[in-house]
Parts: C-alpha cells; structure tokens; sequence
C-alpha cells in the first residue's frame, strides 16, 4: 500500500523543486555580452553577442539574432540542443551532448 | 547458487527489455533521457527481499549491457551515476520501514537524476546545467513515485509468483 509517508515524500521534493526554480528565476541576471562556443571541453570560439552572425560547427548550426544565441539545426539525432531555446544571459547555457558542444553566455 | 544465477539473468534480461523499450516509449518527451524507471523496480524488488548484492548486481549489469548495445560513453557514465545512487538510496530507505515502495522509489528517482546533473556538471565541466535541476527533481520524484507505486501493484498481484523465485 502507498504509506502517507510516501506522499509526504513526493509532495516534500516537488516543492523543493518549485523553491530551486523560483530561486533561479527570480534571481537577477544581467543580460551577457559574449558567447563561448566550448567544444570537448575546450574554448573553441568567443563571439560579441550584439552582432548579428552565423556559425557552422562540424554538427551545429550556431546563429547569433538580436542578441540573443541559439542552435538553428543540428546533426544530433534528438534536437535537444534546438529545443533549448534562445540565450542571453550571463550564464545560460545551450548544450548538445552528442557534439560535445557548450554555448555559455558570458 | 545455480538457482541465483539463473534468476538474476532472467531478472537482468527483464529489465534491459524494460529500459529499452521505455526508451523508445518516451521519446517524445522533451526532457533528454526521460524514463519512469522502470527498470529499477527490479532492483528494488531484490533488495526489499534482503538479496542485496543481487539488486546491486543486476541494477549495474543491466546498465553495462544497456550501455554497449544501445549507448554510448556519455550515457553509460551518467547511467552509472544515476544507478550507484540511487540503489545505495534504495538501500538505505528500505530497511527502516518508513516508506513503501512508492515512496523509496520516489527518493532514488530524484537522487538518480541529482546525480546525473552531478555527472554532467563533471563531465561537461561547466555548472550552467544546474538550471535543470528544478526539472530534474520534479521529473525524478513524480516517476519514482509512479513506478514504486506499480510495484506496489504488481508485487500484491503475482506475489506467489514472485516469492516462489526468491
């Protein structure tokens, strides 16, 4: 039988999930000016943010538009990296594990 | 000892088809590596039958051969992660009584994914993936609570089946 313990247990995580979130979201960022193209580990590019460019890396398609950073297409057989969305702020990142690709906004 | 064996390598088979398959259920989800977990019920049934170093050992053989036949370096290093966590937590939470399988499950479900964001951070060397974390908690918990509860289910249904190859 499913014990009140158990539901403790689950509801206790999920609202430690939403207080991480919360700490995360709320907690100021300041837009970056730079992003760092890792790849294996290593810095493989640095680019101003506030020029519009494209980059073709062995797997991704990295684009640079209005500010903001994100991976256009992608090799990789589950798009992760696409999904992730669009950066700009200090310490965002965008990651393709396959490719070993980092984007890191600095 | 032959009866050991031949139970755990159909334990082992079980939950490599289940890991496999779940994989390929969940692919749609948005969420990288998304899985409920249901491999590790098998585990955790074991080492609520006290058979400890068979849990252990059928949780990590299932993630080698699940690594070399459908994964990589990457995911064979997070699924270890993941794995050694979370039935050390299995472990520790099942003596006591506290909790039932739900519950348990719940616990290693979040501490799995802890420790793969753990992995990644390592692997990746870069802590911009802690952003998942929220996520990853919230994923971790309510799976493990799922698959906990359908062994909970499934245990109360085939029990005889089930003492009888203990």
């Amino acid at each position: 039988m499913v014990k009140k313990a158990d539901i403790f247990l689950l509801i206790f995580f999920l609202l430690s999930a939403l207080l991480i979130f919360s700490l995360f979201f709320f907690s100021p960022k300041s837009s970056g000016e730079t992003l760092v193209i890792n790849i294996d580990n290593r810095e493989y590019m640095r680019l101003p943010l506030n020029e519009d460019t494209t980059v073709n890396l062995p797997e991704n398609t990295v684009v640079i538009k209005d500010g903001k950073a994100f991976v256009e297409s992608s090799l990789c057989p589950d798009k992760v990296c696409i999904n992730q969305g669009k950066i700009n702020r200090k310490g965002e990142t965008v990651i393709c594990l396959p490719a070993r690709v980092v984007l890191e906004v600095e | 000892m032959a009866k050991k064996i031949t139970v755990y390598s159909l334990l082992t088979i079980l939950a490599l088809g289940v890991s496999y398959v779940e994989g390929l259920a969940f692919a749609f989800v948005p969420v990288p590596g998304f899985k409920i977990g249901l491999a590790n019920t098998v585990s955790m049934f074991l080492i609520s039958k006290k058979q400890y170093w068979g849990g252990i050992s059928v949780n990590l053989i299932r993630i080698l051969l699940s690594a070399l036949l459908f994964g990589n370096f990457y995911s064979f290093v997070f699924s270890l992660f993941g794995g050694i966590l979370s039935t050390l937590i299995v472990i520790a939470l099942i003596k006591p009584k506290i909790f039932s399988f739900a519950g348990v499950s719940t616990a290693a479900g979040v501490f799995h994914n802890v420790a793969q964001i753990t992995a990644a951070v390592i692997l990746l060397s870069t802590v911009g993936i802690t952003s998942l974390l929220p996520l990853m908690i919230a994923t971790g918990a309510v799976t493990g609570f799922i698959s906990g509860t359908l062994l909970i289910i499934f245990e109360k249904k085939y029990s005889k089946i089930l003492n009888s190859i203990v």
